[in-house]
């Protein structure tokens, strides 16, 4: 047997106070390091999420918008989603929703309306009326709940569409629906 | 006889110290790894979104150029200057979160198609452009910076009539 690591009566020798006092320093540092590291990945994860509207969500939304806004005959912009949904109410220079026109093949004109809203189911939602031009008190569906602010505005000429997330982000897409 | 000398393997003491070493040498060099792939993918990250806001910025650009009325584009006092004059401004193309603004420089100018006739800025002649046509190119060019490089993104729109 091993001398060094038994002692005189053939049992295994305890390890020293120092060689203890050593060897959990050392287990501390190792720990601390892995909850540096942890902590780390966790706020690099945060922070990447909190790009994720700039990275992947607008550009998508904006995507959409223009093929939805390629296939409308016009576009009005209303002060608020409720506002662009009544029959009576009347367009302006920028608000948070936008009502669109299609002339379908029939000669009918079938409308639709893309608000942000923020009662109650809050995103950026698409309502489409029926052929009556009556819209659905709910969404027909949600673009996106990533915006909590989208403005549309025609203050230089064409339509500008603004959105901001929680998160402070802010982007503008201009084009025009023609 | 001379006893043989002991080797330092597993089981000598102050073999756990060793191992302890070597463990965190392992962590250390895990963590610098790790660190450098998460600069490179921040790096990476601030790319893809400054491209998003500087692209969405020139889709404005675009969609003014295209909608400004003719004599407006060729008056004294338009925003496209005829090059080599040229106007600058520093915009705001967006915000980061937290609400960090992304600034960049705009330039723009405009330069007369060649078959334009010499008095509006080309070489043509009434036997090159016997409709008297009359083009322009409007350029934007965006000038951003990502740490230390700057870089040029430009969207260039012709007008005709």
């Amino acid at each position: 047997m091993n001398g060094a690591s038994s002692g005189r009566n053939g049992r295994a020798r305890a390890m020293t106070l120092i060689e203890l006092a050593v060897a959990i320093s050392i287990s501390l540092i190792l720990s601390f390091a892995i909850v540096l590291l942890l902590g780390q990945q966790v706020r690099f994860y945060t922070q990447l999420q909190k790009f994720r509207f700039l990275r992947e969500e607008a550009p998508q939304i904006n995507s959409l918008f223009a093929t939805i806004l390629s296939g409308a005959d016009s576009y009005r912009i209303y002060a608020t989603g409720n506002t662009a949904r009544s029959p009576d109410a009347s367009p302006t220079r920028s608000g948070t929703a936008l009502r669109l026109s299609f002339q379908l093949s029939s000669g009918e004109e079938r409308l639709s309306v893309v608000a942000q809203e923020s009662e109650g189911d809050s995103g950026l939602h698409y309502y489409t009326a029926d052929e009556l031009g009556i819209f659905p008190e709910t969404p027909t569906w949600t673009i996106s709940r990533a915006p909590t602010e989208t403005f549309f505005s025609n203050e230089n000429g064409f339509l500008e569409i603004r959105m901001r997330d929680q998160h402070g982000s802010e982007i503008t897409y201009g084009g025009n629906p023609d | 006889m001379k006893k043989p000398e002991k080797r330092f393997s597993p089981g000598c003491r102050g073999f756990g110290l060793v191992e302890l070493s070597i463990a965190s040498g392992l962590l250390v060099s895990l963590a610098l790894i790790a660190l450098k792939a998460t600069l490179q993918v921040s790096e990476v990250q601030r790319l893809t979104v400054i491209q998003s806001l500087s692209d969405s910025y020139l889709s404005r650009e675009t969609a003014l150029a295209s909608r400004l009325p003719f004599s407006d584009i060729i008056s004294e006092s338009s925003q496209w200057p005829d090059f080599p004059s040229s106007e600058s401004q520093e915009i705001e193309i967006g915000r980061l979160p937290g609400g960090v603004a992304v600034n960049a420089v705009l330039v723009r100018t405009r330069q007369a198609d060649a078959n334009n006739l010499v008095s509006e800025g080309g070489a043509g002649t009434l036997s090159s452009n016997p409709a008297r046509t009359e083009g322009w190119k409007l350029r934007s060019i965006l000038v951003y910076q990502i740490g230390e490089r700057s870089y040029y993104k430009a969207r260039t729109t012709f007008r005709t009539r």
